[in-house]
């Protein structure tokens, strides 16, 4: 589960809103904090739904909350 | 990390004990157990209670630990007492009905135990749901890996000498081999929360 290619901004953005705590945030989204803790961490890489639920709770689009360490190359680019 | 292997083990010498003593104490060694079980967790809750909130446990874990303490004492029960008892195992005999009394009861504990140590809150979601997946998929190769030395040794027990089998020898068998796999299960989850966890905090 360690070392996701894909990274976000949950901490900024818990920040953002009001110092939100983790546990509020995962509340939120029905999920456990220790969720949080491994997201943030940037080692849990959420499922479309999970990651659509965080974007909802701080009004972005998910690719504004979830982005690319490195943007993967294209299969159909050759 | 050590404790995913130590707390097992502790509690499979609590049980093989008890097994043991079964016959040398003035009251039932499955009660003994059953009170061992319960005051564990009385502590665990104590211990889980006071952690700071970011080393606080998940709900999953909880229910990991008591899963693989519970079933490890009550799997040394059954292993010892059936190796005293012998392959020519009767089902209907007085050891067997102590056996039986013992073990009930330690189910019992592990029942009320659980009610006691669980999250008053529980919750998981679909990080845990992973992790179940990789630990059951472990776990099923345990159990594969059981009944094969199982299987083998019903084949060919006769070449190597071994006495016959009695059915519910075999019977109790099978089931110490599914005790086992549970808690492989639940150990391999400690470890990947372990290690996730370590993670998480290294790169916070």
């Amino acid at each position: 589960m360690s070392g996701t290619p894909i990274a976000n901004h949950l901490r900024r953005l818990r920040f953002d809103h009001g110092e939100m705590s983790q546990d509020a945030l995962a509340r939120a989204v029905g999920i456990t904090r220790q969720t949080i803790v491994a997201l943030e961490g940037g080692h849990y890489a959420p499922s479309l739904e999970l990651a659509m639920r965080l974007a909802l709770v701080f009004k972005h689009r998910v690719d504004e909350v979830f982005f690319w360490r490195e943007m993967p190359k294209s299969p159909l680019s050759k | 990390m050590l404790r995913i292997v130590a707390v097992p083990l502790l509690f499979l010498l609590v049980g093989s004990a008890l097994a043991v003593a079964q016959g040398h104490l003035p009251v039932r060694p499955g009660l003994i157990g059953l009170a061992v079980m319960l005051a564990s967790a009385f502590v665990v809750r104590r211990h889980w209670r006071s952690l700071h909130v970011d080393r606080e446990l998940g709900s999953p874990e909880r229910a990991l630990w008591h899963a693989l303490a519970s079933r490890a004492l009550i799997a040394g029960q059954l292993l010892m007492s059936l190796g005293l008892i012998g392959p020519a195992m009767h089902l209907h005999s007085v050891a067997v009905h102590a056996m039986a009394v013992d073990s009930w009861t330690l189910v019992l504990g592990a029942i009320v135990s659980f009610y006691i140590a669980r999250d008053p809150e529980p919750r998981s979601d679909e990080r845990d749901n992973a992790f179940v997946a990789r630990a059951t998929r472990i776990a099923y190769a345990t159990l594969i890996a059981q009944l094969s030395v199982v299987i083998v040794i019903l084949s060919f027990g006769a070449d190597f000498n071994l006495p016959a089998f009695s059915q519910p020898l075999i019977a109790h068998a099978l089931i110490v081999c599914l005790m086992l796999a549970s808690m492989v299960r639940s150990a391999v989850q400690l470890a990947l929360y372990h290690f996730d966890q370590h993670t998480a905090f290294a790169s916070v």
